[in-house]
């Protein structure tokens, strides 16, 4: 399983921020991680544009130093100075090779144009690292998650970062048929692909995934993005894991929908965007899907 | 709301001759805590934290200690020109004569940023500076200044700011 080493925290540094910021140190204390905090000062002037970067800098450090477990944990805050934040968020992404993006979402202040979702939504298609979204305050680890898949390798993919955030806790699998009913679905042949999705490659009996993770699995029928979203909200979840934001991905693909439209809708933490990697682990089978009509 | 509704002339201390940073900041403390009923050991030891951090003077001779503390009922902002110039721990080398200490409640979080980025803004003009330096009283220091963060604003809105410190 992929391991948790480097997060980068690219900040707005406006209040809510702050959420981005407590998840990012927890997980680094968690995952005993490396953590750099990012703050892009707009090139063009901007509220902040006249402050030198290294009071930027100092800024993020006193907020990493003030956030519960942050004096523990390794951590840098770095200051850049450019007109597009996703072009700056990724080309230090690229440099530094982070294994989660985080950021923060704050649509409903409607004070900047920083991390709304739109540009959320550039930041995760100009670079692919895997990029957690935070809206709520990061009370406890994440323990709940819901994974909509198509049954691709970006479904895998999704699955496997949903694991490396959260350890144990219980993932829900969910598969939307874009059909009326699910009596015209092979039910083999779904059951085949979550345990494919799981990384379980025989039809042998179902054994305990080796992390511990409950795994549930959902088949639904009907409009992808709105079962989605609906499920979300009605599941209590803390996590959603969405495949990538980039055209090919599922947020576009399966949902026919923005990335940025799907973000704004789901009420809990997203993660979007997957490794990328094939898993070998073979960890857990698939317990037969909830059927839901 | 901007910096100059917690800045008067009573925020301005004159020719103050701390022998160094420790000093200074020592002193600055115990101005604050006269100004906001805090106690001067907590705001030392924030201002102290926040410069083990990184130094906070800004270049040319200023400096830009701040915090943000949990108790406190309003923000503080104070302006100190010193006798002698003292080693802020300075980027440029330049030791520091002219000083804006901005204490602010922590549970203002977007204020801090944004008065730093006011008086930051207002002293990137080489202008003021000189002005500040040679400024004949509190009053005179305090209008300075005032107006140096207007016509930063002004500057701002025609988009012909001069670049920051």
């Amino acid at each position: 399983m992929a391991s948790l080493k480097r997060i980068l925290l690219a900040t707005d540094l406006e209040p809510k921020s702050d959420r981005a910021l407590d998840r990012a140190v927890q997980l680094a204390q968690r995952f005993d991680a490396e953590l750099t905090a990012l703050h892009v000062v707009d090139g063009n002037g901007g509220r902040y544009g006249c402050l030198p970067l290294h009071h930027v800098e100092g800024e993020l450090q006193r907020h990493i130093l003030a956030a519960s477990g942050g004096a523990g944990i390794r951590a840098q805050a770095v200051a850049v100075r450019g007109d597009a934040v996703e072009h700056r968020v990724a080309g230090y992404a690229g440099l530094w090779r982070p294994d989660l993006l985080v950021v923060g979402l704050h649509q409903r202040d409607r004070v900047a144009d920083l991390f709304l979702a739109s540009t959320v939504e550039r930041i995760a298609i100009a670079d692919g690292t895997p990029m957690l979204i935070v809206r709520d305050k990061p009370l406890q680890p994440y323990l709940r998650a819901l994974v909509p898949v198509d049954f691709s390798e970006r479904s895998r993919s999704s699955v496997e970062s949903v694991r490396m955030l959260m350890g144990d806790g219980c993932i829900h699998l969910l598969h939307v048929a874009d059909m009326p009913e699910t009596s015209a679905l092979d039910k083999a042949q779904v059951e085949h692909d979550f345990r494919s999705v799981l990384g379980h490659q025989g039809d042998g009996p179902p054994g305990g995934p080796p992390d511990g993770m409950e795994v549930e699995t959902i088949l639904l029928t009907g409009s992808p993005g709105q079962r989605i979203v609906g499920l979300a909200r009605q599941g209590r979840y803390d996590l959603v894991a969405m495949g990538s934001a980039r055209r090919s991905g599922v947020s576009r693909a399966l949902l026919g929908s923005t990335a940025s439209e799907v973000i704004d809708a789901l009420p809990c933490d997203v993660l979007i965007g997957g490794l990328g990697v094939a898993m070998g682990s073979g960890w857990s089978p698939a317990p037969a899907p909830t059927l839901c009509p | 709301m901007t910096i100059t509704d917690h800045f008067s002339a009573s925020n301005v201390i004159l020719d103050t001759a701390p022998g160094n940073k420790t000093a200074l900041l020592d002193q600055l403390a115990a101005e604050a805590a006269g100004r906001s009923g805090r106690p001067a050991p907590e705001i030392l030891e924030a201002l102290q934290a926040r410069e083990k951090i990184g130094s906070t003077a800004l270049g040319r001779g200023v400096a830009l200690p701040h915090t943000e503390l949990a108790d406190l009922a309003a923000p503080v902002v104070l302006f100190a020109r010193l006798q002698r110039a003292v080693d802020f721990d300075a980027r440029d080398d330049e030791p520091v004569d002219l000083v804006f200490l901005a204490l602010w409640p922590a549970s203002n979080r977007k204020g801090l940023l944004a008065a730093m980025a006011e008086i930051c803004g207002a002293l990137r003009d080489p202008q003021s500076l000189r002005r500040l330096r040679s400024a004949k009283t509190a009053d005179d220091a305090a209008q300075i200044f005032i107006q140096a963060v207007a016509q930063d604003e002004d500057d701002r809105d025609c988009n012909d700011a001069t670049p920051g410190f």
